[in-house]
């Protein structure tokens, strides 16, 4: 089965104001717009691919001994990109763009349109609190004024025991043996990984919406440092998710720490159409 | 808080467990719900909603984030491995899923035909052994597959065992131990973080 992104023109026109909202305040931030190629051959995109994303792909055409894909996510063809072009560090880059990717469930192909942005080239706790700042603003921006940011660290998954882990990866609290510490920001003073990002954030006065989460644990196994998931009250998905990602670039050739967030707009789309 | 927080409850026994569970921790349901038509009730302070649906319904109302909290088996979130995080192992509606088959036939053969409302669950643990096993999914009166000739065993949840020996069928081997999780939406378990947190700890008290 293809699930087919359809917009329908009431619900395009709510996007295009999302957008114009969106490339304003990534402009005023310094931040620019990148476009990336829907189509691409899969042995160019597939070295910063990982294990997950390479098992669902779409596989578009196929041209001789070589296969296109359609873009299975928007941050590996940025990371492709800036790594094979010669440019000033940092770099802020911003995009609106589909994704495809089988649903590892259903095998059904899913079309999902992101908005995102990515900061490349600078690897301090600070860069972290500028793309969690930024996206807190956005969301507000965007009407989500009660916006949850949960916080974690890919390193706090990686020192757990492999069954804590795959307790933590399955949200199965009851194998873990308790609830995972999750709490206001100042809790991040007492993990070592996320000190610095606290340092970083404590003055900020768009943090209120940021939580530190001990028990958020991804499969992606590109982040290399924070990550990061966001809720809104009745809509039962996240809508928005990033972390950072240091290894990405090298894969490509280019040896860039980075750091990026993405907002589900088909989720946002649905949550605007079930609040009238 | 203004909305409530929505619990989806498998009915039957489940369902009168958990609102006595929830009686025992100052959060009243009343009675009227578990033998009226009605399919939803509120607690007298009106900060908790209960649904009273089918057990395979409830893992569908939590992870859409229809209900926030959900009562449901661990065989049944097993069996659909669904997206919602599990918050604690409530402890009662224990039972087991098993494989059982006819008195004195209990070898596990290539081939072997299997009647069963857990079809994921079979299948996985078929796998792990490296048998081929040919599934039948049905959706109830399992005991009646190998009378019938339908199947060669069953795999089914049974509490006492009482079923099974009417049927003169015997346990082959335990697939999963199971009993009632206290399940919640990803989203939820944020957006009422402080709400959930004191009800896990009281319940688990």
């Amino acid at each position: 089965m293809i699930t087919i992104t359809e917009i329908t023109p009431e619900d395009s026109i709510k996007l295009q104001q999302m957008l114009d909202l969106a490339s304003d305040l990534m402009s005023e931030a310094g931040y620019q717009w990148i476009q990336t190629p829907t189509i691409d051959a899969y042995t160019s995109l597939a070295p910063g691919l990982g294990k997950h994303l390479k098992q669902n792909v779409v596989r578009a055409l196929d041209r001789g001994d070589d296969s296109l894909i359609l873009r299975p996510d928007n941050t590996a063809p940025i990371a492709k990109i800036v790594a094979n072009t010669p440019s000033q560090s940092p770099m802020k880059l911003f995009y609106n763009a589909s994704k495809f990717q089988r649903l590892p469930k259903s095998n059904d192909i899913h079309e999902t349109l992101e908005v995102g942005f990515e900061l490349i080239g600078d690897a301090a706790a600070t860069a972290d609190a500028e793309i969690l700042i930024l996206l807190s603003r956005l969301l507000t921006q965007l009407g989500f004024k009660d916006h949850i940011i949960d916080v974690g660290h890919s390193d706090l998954g990686k020192q757990e025991v492999a069954v804590k882990r795959e307790a933590l990866l399955k949200n199965d609290f009851v194998q873990y043996g308790q609830l995972p510490k999750r709490g206001p920001v100042e809790m991040m003073a007492d993990t070592d990984k996320l000190k610095a990002l606290y340092q970083a954030l404590r003055s900020q006065p768009d943090a209120s919406h940021i939580y530190f989460n001990s028990g958020l644990v991804k499969e992606l196994e590109y982040y290399t440092g924070i990550i990061f998931e966001v809720y809104i009250p009745h809509c039962g998905y996240p809508i928005a998710s990033g972390g950072r990602y240091d290894a990405l670039l090298k894969t490509y050739g280019a040896d860039l720490p980075a750091v990026g967030a993405a907002l589900n707009m088909n989720m946002i789309l649905s949550v605007l159409g079930s609040k009238k | 808080m203004t909305s409530p927080i929505t619990i989806a409850t498998a009915k039957g026994y489940l369902l009168s467990e958990s609102i006595s569970l929830f009686d025992k921790i100052g959060i009243s349901f009343g009675n009227d719900i578990e033998d009226s038509r009605r399919l939803f009730t509120q607690d007298s302070s009106g900060q908790y909603q209960l649904l009273k649906i089918r057990p395979w319904d409830v893992t569908e109302y939590v992870e859409n984030g229809a209900a926030d909290l959900g009562i449901v088996g661990l065989d049944v979130l097993e069996e659909k491995q669904s997206n919602v995080i599990r918050l604690a192992d409530l402890g009662f509606g224990k039972c087991k899923l098993v494989l059982a088959g006819p008195q004195g036939d209990m070898a596990l053969k290539h081939h072997i035909k299997v009647a069963t409302k857990f079809p994921n669950l079979t299948q996985r643990y078929f796998d792990e052994k490296g048998i081929k096993a040919k599934l039948i999914k049905l959706y109830g009166a399992i005991e009646l597959a190998p009378l019938t000739g339908l199947s060669d065993i069953i795999s089914d949840l049974t509490a006492t065992g009482a079923t099974l020996k009417e049927h003169e069928l015997d346990i082959i081997d335990t697939i999963l131990p199971s009993s009632a999780y206290l399940i919640a939406n990803p989203s939820s378990y944020r957006t009422h973080y402080d709400a959930i947190v004191k009800l896990v700890t009281a319940l688990r008290a």
